[in-house]
């Protein structure tokens, strides 16, 4: 009997593995996207009002640094736990994949927006220059400057977010979003089955491999410096 | 005198900071009248910068006023300002083009901003591209151009709204001397057929030489000399006289003397200047020496090495003979 088909007699595997592997696919698909939809608008804020950027005003920057500083630096199994009240007003319920979207976002938009800041810092100020000269508008400069020359770099921190974004689902796993982490600890852990445990490891690796793979072909596609 | 195309009046340029203030520009007046290439020359931190930066009115000035095309741009509100700023050009040293657009689009964004319609840009954008020789090279992306092709689609970008006036801060500093020349031509030729009045900041005498109808020695935020090249020059103690046209500092001997001896061929013929030399004597020996044409004048400076005894005889016989001289050593 070949090892694959040991893996196939696992009624777990054969059974539970598919539709955790969606459930982890599910959970970081849409709170990749709401990460970036929150998060870019941050990102853009805080550039825009730091010292040099296109607004400078010094007390927005420090309230909407500081704040984003505080959701860095709380550890996501806390941060998870402590937004559960937020999470049942807003989903109704804290329990499946649907549940732990809130966390995650919550979670990765202070990070993905540093993440884009430092992107669009990467822009030289020489580009902006050069556009206001040429009299344009804050917001072409933003749109047409700015993030269109920082696109490479974003995308490389929205590959990053993305990975992130896969290992605290993992975590999130431990109070019932489901997916392959809530799978990878009730078997492999707590019930010793090394054969689920090592299958879930085996997913995460490859859909990990295959996100920054995709991410870096589509960021160097984009890059024509 | 034709009127000032660009016109600056009483400029100044204070930049408060956490120390003392720092006045980048005390003072400055200056104007270029139209189709003229005008060159800024100075130190670094002379205030070169801040000029150009005031003169679009990036920076807005501390008092004084910006004049360009005989609108003053340094009062007006800023959504006024961004349709008067299509009206100057304006040629960076690192180019400054986008690197995520092609040549092509780089050199439509300006026509985007000032609402042009796409299929009148097309158009506009390819002839842009034959004016300044990079025609077929459209849909390259800047990362594929050498730095003087990437200067070309600079100056090709900085045309695109027909603008009245060019100004270009350093725009060979980053090139070798073949494409500085190249770039150089270019730019003259553009003002010869467009008409339009250059302003030219560089730190390079060569580029001075080179282009410039006039040109202005800026220091500590002031302008200390000003003027056409070619009076310039003429002025042989100057500084920018001095710059334009250099001679070598020389070793001296024990009890020796040096002597710069300037003129100009409207005033002396050169080789007058060379028999007045030669009737020195035997003692006075020429060390160094330059004759050169700039802004259709010819100009020499000679640097004369005699006996510390000599000098006073030998500048009465160089007055007599009409040439400028002084002891320099
Ligand atoms: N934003 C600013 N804040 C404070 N001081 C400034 C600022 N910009 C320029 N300065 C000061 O103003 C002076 C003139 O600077 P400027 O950049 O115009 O010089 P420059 O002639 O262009 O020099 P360089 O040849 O090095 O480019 C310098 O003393 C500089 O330190
Ligand atoms: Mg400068």
């Amino acid at each position: 009997m070949s090892w694959w088909d040991a893996l196939l007699e696992n009624d777990i595997i054969r059974e539970r593995l598919p539709l955790a592997t969606l459930e982890t696919l599910e959970m970081v698909a849409v709170s990749s996207v709401l990460t970036v939809l929150l998060g870019l608008p941050l990102g853009m804020l805080l550039h825009a009002t730091s010292p040099g950027g296109l607004t400078p005003q010094r007390t927005v920057a420090s309230v909407v640094g500081f704040v984003v500083n505080v959701g860095r630096s709380l550890p996501f199994v806390i941060l998870m736990i402590a937004v559960l009240p937020f999470t049942r007003w807003v989903v109704g319920t804290t329990l499946g994949w649907q549940a732990a979207v809130v966390p995650l976002t919550l979670g990765a938009v202070p990070f993905f927006a540093r993440l884009a800041e430092s992107a669009l810092r990467e822009v030289s100020p020489g580009k902006v220059e050069a556009a206001r000269v040429m009299g344009s508008t804050r917001g072409k400069i933003l749109g047409a400057v700015l993030v269109r020359e920082a696109l490479p770099g974003l995308v490389s921190a929205v590959t990053v977010t993305v990975v992130s974004l896969i290992s605290f689902s993992a975590m999130a796993g431990v109070i019932g979003a489901g997916g392959l982490g809530a799978l990878a600890i009730s078997y492999g852990y707590q019930r010793f089955d090394t054969a689920v445990m090592v299958a879930c490891i085996v997913v995460i690796v490859v859909v990990v491999q295959a996100i920054q793979v995709v991410g870096d072909a589509v960021a160097r596609r984009l890059d024509h410096r | 005198m034709p009127p000032a195309h660009i016109e600056l009046t009483a400029l100044r340029k204070v930049y408060p900071t956490r120390g003392e203030d720092v006045v980048a520009l005390d003072g400055i007046d200056l104007a270029v009248p139209r189709a003229a290439i005008h060159g800024i020359v100075g130190r670094s931190g002379a205030g070169k910068s801040t000029l150009i930066r005031c003169l679009t009115v990036l920076e807005r000035p501390t008092s004084g006023s910006v004049a360009v095309d005989g609108e003053v741009l340094s009062d007006l509100p800023e959504a006024r300002l961004r349709s008067a700023r299509r009206r100057i050009g304006m040629v960076f040293q690192h180019v400054n083009l986008l690197d995520s657009r092609t040549v092509a689009a780089n050199v439509a964004y300006p026509l985007e901003v000032a609402g042009v319609p796409r299929a009148r840009r097309a158009a506009r954008v390819a002839e842009l591209l034959d004016l300044v020789g990079l025609g077929g090279r459209g849909d390259s992306y800047p990362g594929q151009l050498s730095g003087g092709q990437k200067q070309r689609v600079g100056i090709a970008r900085a045309l695109a709204t027909e603008p009245a006036v060019l100004l270009c801060d350093e725009p060979t500093s980053a090139l070798d001397s073949a494409t500085t020349r190249q770039i150089l031509a270019l730019i003259r030729d553009l003002r010869d057929r467009l008409g339009i009045t250059v302003l030219i900041i560089t730190h390079e005498m060569a580029v001075v030489r080179e282009i410039c109808d006039s040109v202005t020695l800026l220091e500590h935020g002031r302008v200390v000399e000003s003027g056409p090249v070619g009076d310039v020059v003429a002025h042989y103690g100057s500084r920018l006289a001095r710059e334009l046209i250099p001679v070598p500092d020389l070793p001296l001997g024990d009890q020796r003397s040096l002597v710069e001896v300037a003129y100009t061929t409207d005033d002396v013929a050169t080789r007058d200047v060379l028999s007045a030399v030669a009737g020195l004597g035997a003692q006075v020996e020429i060390a160094a020496g330059t004759i050169e044409t700039l802004a259709g004048r010819r100009v020499g400076r000679l640097q004369l090495d005699l006996p510390a005894g000599e000098v006073d005889a030998a500048l009465v016989r160089l007055h007599a003979a009409g040439v400028h001289a002084e002891v320099t050593r």
